[in-house]
């Protein structure tokens, strides 16, 4: 009926996730980098499609240092 | 007896005329229809419309090939995220990271499949945020889960469709007038089937209930703008329409899988398949949108009013 978000609430995952955001961001760079940073720039427009999500993965980075901040 | 000779050479003589006669005029006769009748279909319009028709066909079953593969790698991976999210949270995290990773190296590769994989890229990111967050309520993971969701379903649902003419899929006012009231009725009863299989599991137990209904709209439309206006509307671009309404159920059922209870499984299955036939038939998300909203207010309604009043 209503979407559920499956994960029980175990802090010590909220750990993982913020450092798997943090590689899958920097390999996404990475792969940006090598496909786009020569192509044409017809090929180049489609980037526009990868920044909302770009913008949500680098949010949660800067939650991730908020994070760890208030840990430290 | 001379005569005899003379009369039986004449003969044999006739019999080998006639007879080579015959197979030649036969071997003629078969060239000649051959040529006549065979031959001449070579570079005829029929043997370039049938050499075009069996080009087409093979063109059409490596595309499907390459579709279905397409819509298993999007739909496995998502199923697989969200099935793993489920049963086990500690590997799931890291399947769900892997799903987004998958899709978006889909995106990346193939310029066919990018829509859609960006598409169903946002619920990956949405369970990122949300494990991120880790809100101590369910009402808390709900309301961000769905935000994260409506958030990048508008705005991916802007841009992609800043490139397409204007679909001629918008209803008439007498198109509205018929279709709406019936909409509203097909979301009664599944609100009541819900009710059915539900009604001792409501998720917002202590929570206010007009403002849950109010919210409950809000779920509607943002599942609606996912599912329906982003990934069946582009899945209908690449797939069959028909396998994009079944994609879009089966990823409806997964993302509503409850640890509770399993009776969400049939009502999901219900929903989603009426839903996505709707939009199947019709390409139109105010009337999917209707169906859906109805039958959520209705299940919170009946649900206020029998069971949590008792």
């Amino acid at each position: 009926m209503f979407f559920h978000f499956p994960l029980e609430r175990i802090l010590d995952l909220r750990q993982t996730v913020l450092l798997l955001n943090t590689v899958l961001l920097i390999a996404a760079l990475i792969v940006v980098e090598l496909v786009y940073s020569e192509a044409k720039p017809k090929k180049r427009k489609e980037l526009k499609y990868f920044f909302p999500l770009f913008l949500v993965l680098t949010g949660l980075l800067i939650y991730a240092f908020y994070v760890q901040r208030s840990v430290l | 007896m001379k005569d005899f000779l003379k009369e039986l050479r004449a003969g044999i003589d006739l019999f080998w005329k006639g007879l080579t006669g015959g197979i030649g005029a036969v071997v003629k006769g078969i060239t000649s229809f051959s040529q006549d009748n065979f031959n001449k279909f070579e570079n005829t319009k029929s043997t370039k419309y049938f050499s075009r028709k069996r080009k087409q066909l093979v063109k059409t079953l490596r595309e499907w090939g390459l579709n279905y593969r397409i819509w298993l790698v999007v739909v496995g991976l998502i199923v697989a995220a969200e099935a793993t999210l489920f049963w086990a949270s500690r590997v799931g995290i890291y399947i769900n990271a892997l799903a987004l990773a998958g899709l978006a190296a889909l995106a990346v590769i193939s310029d066919k499949s990018r829509k859609v994989a960006i598409s169903a890229s946002i619920i990956p990111v949405a369970n990122m945020v949300v494990a991120s967050v880790m809100p101590k309520s369910i009402i808390g993971s709900t309301v961000i889960l769905y935000s994260v969701i409506l958030l990048l379903s508008l705005i991916y649902r802007y841009m992609f469709t800043l490139e397409y003419p204007e679909l001629k899929t918008a209803l008439k006012l007498k198109g509205y007038g018929y279709g709406l009231p019936i909409m509203i009725v097909t979301g009664e009863v599944v609100g009541a089937i819900a009710y059915l299989f539900l009604r001792h599991h409501y998720p917002f137990v202590g929570y206010s209930w007009p403002l849950i209904a109010l919210a409950a709209v809000a779920f509607a439309f943002t599942e609606e703008m996912l599912l329906r206006g982003l990934i069946q509307q582009q899945g209908e671009i690449i797939f069959r329409p028909a396998m994009a309404a079944i994609a879009t159920t089966i990823l409806y059922v997964f993302l509503t899988l409850n640890h509770s209870t399993w009776l969400t499984f049939p009502v999901a299955l219900i929903m989603g398949g009426v839903l996505s036939f709707t939009y199947y038939k019709r390409k139109n998300i105010i009337l999917t949108f209707t169906i859906n909203a109805t039958a959520k207010l209705i299940y919170i309604g009946l649900v206020v009013s029998f069971v949590l009043k008792k």
